[in-house]
């Protein structure tokens, strides 16, 4: 699963800190109880002070042997002293009465000696913090703090990423746009950034170098399809005349036959040719109201031999007006391919042409082939059904290449009821 | 390959008379003279029971002199008192520094030093209830030793 960048680090950014707040809360943890300690110990240090002071003044002192409201013992002892274990400190649970629980004590245990050289054995105690309770707290304050840090990073990387990448939004943007030929030049983006502009100022670069390669192909395909004409139809005139020629023998007449008709062939695919290089070099620009009904007709009119020939019947039904601002020749052309497709595509007899004409689209439907043809394909250059051997394959781009100049109209094919359906929409 | 044994023999002995401290029992008019003198002004009424030198290393001599009443007195080379250690026992007050006396009276009072040791930063004396206290040179409190 792709994640997008600002969410990327965010990750490694919330373990790398987990690690970072839980080794700091360790040591800040030993370091807390240990400054802790430290004060409690003094104190108790220093009321050993006191408590050997003040036995040495009052000698009663010396039979306190209870922990009472002095929360201090004093026993006689025999044991030898060792100068280096003298102060043992350790700590206790004890009860205590205004908590009702134990709670935990601190306790030194030492010794002195008394104003009569005997040994004493002291011990102090005082109460200190509950570990127990320490650790929760802290423990709590750090998980608020450590969701506090990463919702804050979350938002501020969220923030400021939008505002950080606006830049190389609109980059990617004007490149989902970009298409080959749509685009006269390329507008640069405006950001304070400079790895953005200079992308930007690249990619700019390399959709001018692209329009300029494309504008050349095009104009090359336009002038190689003109200089074509010429040999083409030299070729084609001097075939004629050597049909002409009486002298020749029969198979060497239908030798030249058949090489004129390849010929034919030939010049009418350069004709197509050189008509998309033109339509697509938007030579056809000139638009006026076009009322398609009467195109229509008039197509209808002008194939309708061959449509007899083919035992077609052709029926025209109009519910509307279907009229739109478009240059007249392309419509012309446009229509006249359609039918020429429903035509030539038929069944080789009782075949039908139904054309539906309403006011924001209009269909051209004819039964032939039993299954549907491939929608994806058929608009390609080149791209002929199997069964046609005479076809060049572009009526249907030049259709196309027609509807896209224009873009006020679309084209769809469907397939329905053994009829294929070419439809023409207002967009 | 006797050569080689003489010479082990040799650095060995050089050794083991270099890495110990050497004590030796001296008579207790071998001491430095200063050393005589502050017995005679500070136990006068004890007796030396022993008195021993000892050699740290080549540079460095202490006096050890033990008294009859088990106080045990160190000196420096020179014959200069270092420590004074009445072993539990209260120590002659006349070689102590007034300003450490006065603070023991007046902070623990009823007790008395039982042990003094002197260095060149500080002083440091141990009284009878078994706390220890630290003084700079100059013979003002500074810490409990605890």
């Amino acid at each position: 699963m792709k994640k997008s960048l600002k969410n990327y680090t965010i990750r490694y950014i919330t373990i790398m800190i987990l690690i970072v707040i839980a080794v700091w809360a360790t040591l800040f943890y030993a370091y807390i109880t240990e400054e802790v300690y430290d004060n409690v110990d003094d104190g108790l240090k220093n009321q050993k002070i006191e408590i050997i002071r003040a036995a040495y003044q009052d000698e009663s002192i010396l039979k306190t042997d209870t922990f009472g409201i002095n929360q201090f013992k004093i026993t006689k002892s025999d044991v030898q002293v060792n100068k280096d274990e003298k102060n043992i400190f350790k700590n206790d649970l004890i009860y205590m009465p205004y908590d009702e629980d134990m709670e935990p004590y601190r306790i030194l245990n030492t010794y002195f000696y008394g104003k009569d050289k005997q040994l004493y054995q002291l011990e102090i105690r005082t109460s200190t913090v509950e570990e127990d309770e320490l650790k929760y707290d802290l423990a709590t304050a750090l998980i608020i703090l450590y969701i506090l840090i990463i919702v804050s990073i979350f938002l501020l990387n969220t923030l400021v990423f939008h505002r950080a990448f606006k830049p190389f939004y609109q980059i990617l943007d004007k490149l989902e746009r970009y298409q080959f030929g749509k685009i006269k030049t390329a507008v640069p983006i405006t950001s304070n950034v400079s790895e953005f502009i200079l992308l930007d100022t690249e990619i700019d670069k390399m959709l001018d170098r692209n329009e300029k390669i494309f504008q050349q192909q095009k104009l090359f395909i336009e002038n190689a399809s003109h200089e074509l004409q010429t040999p083409l139809a030299i070729s084609s005139n001097k075939l004629e005349l050597l049909l002409e020629d009486e002298q020749l023998a029969e198979h060497h007449l239908i030798t030249i036959s058949e090489t004129k008709e390849a010929l034919e062939r030939m010049i009418k695919l350069n004709k197509a040719l050189l008509m998309l290089s033109r339509i697509e070099n938007n030579q056809f620009d000139a638009t006026q109201t076009v009322d398609f009904n009467s195109v229509i007709h008039e197509a209808c009119e002008e194939l309708a031999d061959l449509i007899e020939f083919r035992g077609i019947t052709l029926e025209v039904l109009e519910h509307g007006k279907f009229s739109t601002d478009f240059n007249v020749d392309l419509v012309k052309i446009l229509i006249s391919n359609l039918l020429r497709n429903a035509i030539n595509y038929n069944k080789s007899k009782n075949g039908f042409i139904k054309i539906d004409i309403h006011k924001d689209f209009f269909t051209i439907a004819n039964s032939g082939k039993n299954t549907a043809l491939q929608a994806e394909n058929i608009f390609d250059r080149f791209h002929k059904e199997n069964t046609a051997i005479n076809s060049n394959g572009l009526g249907l781009s030049i259709v196309k290449t027609i509807i896209e100049t224009n873009k006020t109209i679309s084209i769809n094919y469907s397939y329905l009821n053994n009829f294929h359906i070419f439809k023409i929409q207002k967009l | 390959m006797n050569k080689i044994k003489t010479m082990a023999i040799v650095a060995l002995v050089a050794l083991s008379t270099v890495s110990y401290a050497q004590k030796k029992v001296i008579n207790s008019n071998q001491l430095p003279a200063n050393a005589q003198t502050f017995i005679k002004n500070n136990f006068a009424s004890n007796q030396i029971t022993s008195t021993i030198e000892e050699k740290e290393n080549l540079l460095s001599k202490e006096y050890q002199v033990i008294l009859n009443n088990g106080t045990k007195i160190e000196f420096d080379k020179s014959g200069n008192w270092e420590e004074v250690d009445g072993h539990n026992n209260a120590i002659p007050l006349k070689f102590v520094p007034k300003s450490i006396q006065n603070y023991v009276t007046k902070s623990f009072p009823n007790t008395h030093i039982v042990k003094i040791k002197k260095s060149s930063r500080k002083f440091e004396v141990e009284i009878s209830n078994g706390l220890e206290l630290e003084f700079n040179k100059k013979g003002q409190f500074t810490k409990i030793d605890d």
